[in-house]
C-alpha cells in the first residue's frame, strides 16, 4: 500500500495545525521511535562485539621487570583497547606485548604496577589496583574521583594517585583534586592536602589548595608535586616524614624527576589559550636553570623518563577522537619523535 | 485556600475527565524529562573521564567554562518563556529546547576537542534554559488549580529519577565497552531523541485558558510586574531566599570537613539527597495543595535552616544523614511548589514568562550564594561561613514570610 501515507497526509492537510493530530502521525512516530531504539541498541551491540572479540592478551613474561621495558596502556581499537602493554624501548613496535588488565592509567616501577580503572558498581565507579610482577592484581582500593595521575616510587615502597573529585552537581562542574600516597599493600600514608605548604618559608593558610602529579625520588621519602593555591601553581618538594610541601618555583605542573634525581621536567603554562597552553621545560635542581624542550605542541601529561637524556609522554591524536600516541623528546631541545603508536600512560621499568 | 485567577474560566482539565488524578500530560512531560535527564546525566557523569582520559586535558581547565554559561542560561530562560507566551506555543518552544539537548550530544561525536566540548555544554545549557519555563507552563496549563502541587511534584519526581539513572546507565555502558565514549554519546542522543518524540507526539497543548487574551508584549510584562504585587513579592522573595542557600557541593564539603562523613561516602551524599527529593516530591506537593503552596515553600526554607544547623553541629553519620534528608525535603518542598504557587497568581497568557523569570531569580540567587559562600569559605572558614548563611537565611525568611503570606486585596 504505497499510497496510504500520502493519502493520509492529504486527508489531514486541511486540519493541519494544533487541533487533531495527523492520522499518519502515529506511524511516523512509531517509525522514528523504532529507529532511535535501533540505532542505540545497534551502537551498543557493535561496540560490545568490538571490545569482546578475540584477545591477544596474556600473562606478563618473566623478563618484564628484569630488562628495560616501557609499560603503557594500549589504545589499539578492538578487544584489547585499554589493556596494559609493554615493549622494549629500542624497538617498541615489534616487541609490543599485551597483559590482561584494562586500565584508565597505569604506572610501574620496581617489580610492581598500579592500575587506575573503572570499579564494579556505580556507587564505586573507580578503583586503584596493585599488580605484581606478572601484572596480576593483588589488591584493590576505592578511588574518590576520576583517575588522573599515578606513579610508583623507584624503590616500590610507595605509590601515589591523583583523582579529580567533582561537585556532583548538575549546575556546577567545578573540580578539585585528591592526591594520596600509599604504602605498598594499599595503606594510605598521606593525603597531601593535609600537608603544611610553605611558600618562601611562610605557611600558606589558604583552604582551596589542590595538589596533583606526584613524582618520587630514589629514597621514597622525598617527592615532588604540583600545588595550586590562590590561583597560582607551584612546583613543590614534599617530605613524607615531616608532612611538608615546600614551594620551589611557580608556574610548573606535573613534575617528573630524572632517574639521577638532578633534573625535573614539568609543563609550564605559556599561553592563556587552551590549545597552546603548555610547554615542557627541564629544570636543573642544582643550578635553578630552566630550558624549554623541543616539543612545540601543547601537551597536558606528566612525562616519564626514557633515559637520562629523553622523556616520553602521550599526545592526543588530532581529530581522531579519543586516541593518543606516545612520543619521545630529547632534553637538548631537539625534535620529538613518535615512539609507540596508539598508546598512552608510559613508564619505564627494568632499570638498575 | 487559594483564589486562582483562572477559576472564572474553569479548570481546563475537567473537559478531559481527569480532575482528581494526575493529568496524562503531566505524566508524559515527566517521562520526557526522565528520558532527557537520563541522556544528560549519563554524559555529565562520563564527561570528567572523557576530558581527562579521552582528550588528555585537565578538568580543572574545563571547570572554568562553566561560569561563562551561567549568564547565558539566564538569558535563554527568560527568552524561552517570553517567546512561548508571545507565540502562544509553549510546546513548540519546549520542543526546540529539548531538541537542542539532542544536538548537544551529537556535537560531541565528530570532533573530540575542548572547543566541541564547550559548544556541547553551551548548547545543552541554552536548551535547558529555553525549555524549562514553557514546560512548566504546560504542566500548569493542564492541571486543575487544586492539584498543581501534586502535578509539579510528580513531574519533579520523574525528573529526579532520570538524573539518578543517567550515571548508572553511563557506568554500565562504559563497563561493557571501556573507553568507547562515542557509543555513549550516540545512546545519549537517541534517549534524548525519544524524549523529544514523546513530547511532540503525546503532549497536547491546553489552549483554552489563554485564548482571547490580548497578545503579550514587553510593555505588558512591565505592567504585569508593576501591578502584580503578589508576583513581585514572590520574585523578590525567591531571589533573596536563594541567595542565602549554601550550594549542595559546599554543604557536602562541610560535612566532609567536619568529619561527619568519610571521603569514601562522598559520592553517596548526592545520591541520598536525590532519593529523599524523589520520594518526597509527590507527598509534599499534595500537602502543598492542601495547606497552601506558599506555606510549603516557606516550610522548605525552614527545613534547609534545619539542615544547616544539623550540619554545623554534627560530626557523626546520623547527623549527616539528617542534614541530607532535610536538604532533600527542602528541594521537594520548593522546587516544584514554587511554579505551582506562581501558576495560581499569574494570568495564563503570561505563564511561561512568569515561571521562567521566577526560576531565573532562583538560579541567579544560588549563583550569587555559591560565589559568596566560596569566598567566605576561603577567608573565614567553612564553619563560620555556614553559621553566617544560616543566620542570613533565618533573617530573610523572617522578613519575607509576612509579605508572602499577605493576600493582595484584588486576588
Amino acid at each position: 500500500m504505497p499510497n496510504t501515507a500520502s493519502q493520509a497526509r492529504q486527508a489531514a492537510e486541511p486540519t493541519q495545525g494544533r487541533t487533531p493530530p495527523h492520522r499518519s502521525r502515529p506511524r511516523i512516530t512509531t517509525a522514528v521511535a523504532v529507529l532511535l531504539v535501533g540505532v542505540a541498541v545497534g551502537a551498543v551491540a557493535v561496540s560490545i562485539l568490538d571490545r569482546h572479540g578475540e584477545s591477544a592478551a596474556g600473562k606478563a613474561t618473566a623478563d618484564l621487570f628484569a630488562t628495560e621495558h616501557i609499560v603503557f596502556r594500549s589504545l589499539q581499537s578492538g578487544s584489547d583497547h585499554g589493556r596494559i602493554a609493554y615493549a622494549e624501548p629500542h624497538d617498541p613496535t615489534s616487541t609490543r606485548r599485551l597483559a590482561d588488565s584494562r586500565c584508565i592509567r597505569v604506572a610501574a616501577a620496581a617489580r610492581r604496577a598500579v592500575c587506575l580503572r573503572a570499579g564494579v558498581t556505580p556507587l564505586q565507579p573507580y578503583e586503584v589496583v596493585e599488580l605484581d610482577e606478572k601484572l596480576n592484581p593483588t589488591s584493590d582500593h576505592a578511588l574518590n574521583g576520576v583517575p588522573s595521575r599515578a606513579r610508583v616510587a623507584p624503590d616500590g615502597r610507595h605509590f601515589a594517585t591523583t583523582t579529580f573529585v567533582s561537585g556532583h552537581n548538575y549546575i556546577s562542574l567545578g573540580f578539585s583534586t585528591e592526591t594520596l600516597i600509599y604504602r605498598a599493600g594499599g595503606e594510605v600514608v598521606a593525603n597531601l592536602e593535609k600537608f603544611t605548604f610553605l611558600i618562601n618559608g611562610e605557611k600558606d593558610e589558604s583552604v582551596d589548595r589542590n595538589i596533583w602529579g606526584v613524582t618520587f625520588s630514589a629514597d621514597s621519602n622525598t617527592f615532588f608535586a604540583t600545588v595550586a593555591s590562590r590561583g597560582r601553581t607551584y612546583l613543590a618538594r614534599g617530605d613524607l616524614t615531616n608532612h611538608t610541601l615546600t614551594a620551589l618555583r611557580d608556574n610548573a605542573e606535573c613534575p617528573s624527576l630524572s632517574p639521577d634525581g638532578r633534573r625535573i621536567v614539568y609543563k609550564k603554562r605559556v599561553d592563556p589559550v587552551a590549545d597552546r597552553a603548555w610547554r615542557f621545560h627541564a629544570f636543573d635542581l642544582a643550578t635553578g636553570t630552566e630550558t624549554p624542550l623541543g616539543e612545540t605542541r601543547s601537551v597536558d601529561d606528566q612525562v616519564a623518563w626514557l633515559d637520562s637524556e629523553h622523556i616520553m609522554y602521550a599526545v592526543p591524536k588530532a581529530g581522531e577522537g579519543v586516541a593518543a600516541d606516545i612520543w619521545n623528546a630529547p632534553l637538548d631541545g631537539g625534535e620529538p619523535k613518535l615512539l609507540i603508536p596508539d598508546a598512552d600512560s608510559p613508564t619505564l621499568v627494568g632499570t638498575t | 485556600m487559594y483564589i486562582s485567577v483562572r477559576n472564572p474560566q474553569g479548570a481546563p482539565v475537567t473537559s478531559r475527565g481527569v480532575r482528581r488524578g494526575i493529568p496524562q500530560t503531566v505524566l508524559v512531560l515527566g517521562a520526557v524529562s526522565l528520558l532527557t535527564d537520563i541522556s544528560t546525566e549519563m554524559v555529565t557523569a562520563a564527561l570528567p573521564l572523557f576530558v581527562t582520559v579521552g582528550l588528555g586535558l585537565s578538568p580543572l581547565a574545563f571547570g572554568v567554562l562553566d561560569s561563562v554559561y551561567q549568564a547565558g542560561t539566564a538569558a535563554a530562560r527568560i527568552a524561552g518563556g517570553y517567546t512561548a507566551d508571545r507565540l502562544r506555543r509553549p510546546k513548540a518552544v519546549a520542543a526546540v529546547g529539548y531538541a537542542l539537548g539532542v544536538l548537544a550530544k551529537l556535537v560531541l561525536l565528530p570532533a573530540a576537542s575542548l572547543g566541541a566540548l564547550s559548544a556541547a555544554v553551551g548548547v545543552d545549557r541554552i536548551g535547558k534554559g529555553l525549555r524549562t519555563g514553557p514546560r512548566d507552563a504546560l504542566i500548569a496549563g493542564c492541571s486543575a488549580p487544586e492539584v498543581l502541587g501534586r502535578s509539579f511534584g510528580t513531574h519533579r519526581a520523574l525528573d529526579t529519577a532520570g538524573a539518578l539513572l543517567g550515571p548508572v546507565f553511563a557506568f554500565y555502558l562504559l563497563m561493557a565497552s571501556p573507553g568507547d565514549f562515542d557509543t555513549l554519546f550516540v545512546v545519549s542522543a537517541c534517549v534524548a531523541g525519544l524524549g523529544v518524540l514523546l513530547l511532540v507526539s503525546k503532549v497536547r497543548e491546553e489552549r483554552s485558558a489563554a485564548e482571547g487574551a490580548p497578545r503579550i508584549s514587553l510593555a505588558g510584562a512591565a505592567r504585569l510586574v508593576a501591578q502584580g504585587r503578589e508576583l513581585r513579592r514572590m520574585l523578590l522573595a525567591a531571589g533573596l531566599l536563594s541567595a542565602m542557600t549554601v550550594s549542595d557541593a559546599f554543604l557536602y564539603l562541610t560535612l566532609l570537613e567536619r568529619g561527619a562523613v568519610s571521603s569514601r561516602l562522598f559520592p553517596l551524599l548526592f545520591l541520598a539527597t536525590s532519593l529523599v527529593y524523589l520520594v518526597g516530591a509527590i507527598p509534599l506537593g499534595r500537602l502543598a495543595d492542601r495547606f497552601g503552596r506558599i506555606q510549603m515553600f516557606l516550610t522548605g526554607h525552614l527545613l534547609i535552616v534545619g539542615a544547616y544547623l544539623v550540619a554545623a553541629g554534627s560530626d557523626g553519620l546520623p547527623g549527616a544523614g539528617l542534614a541530607l534528608a532535610l536538604l532533600g525535603l527542602y528541594y521537594a518542598a520548593t522546587d516544584g511548589v514554587l511554579p505551582a504557587a506562581a501558576a495560581t497568581i499569574v494570568p495564563p497568557q503570561w505563564m511561561s514568562t512568569a515561571i521562567s523569570t521566577l526560576q531565573t531569580c532562583v538560579a541567579l540567587g544560588r549563583s550569587l550564594a555559591a560565589i559568596t559562600f566560596g569566598a567566605l569559605w576561603a577567608t573565614i572558614g567553612p564553619g563560620t561561613a555556614l553559621w553566617l548563611f544560616t543566620a542570613g537565611m533565618a533573617v530573610v525568611l523572617t522578613l519575607t514570610t509576612p509579605a508572602l503570606l499577605r493576600r493582595s486585596p484584588e486576588a
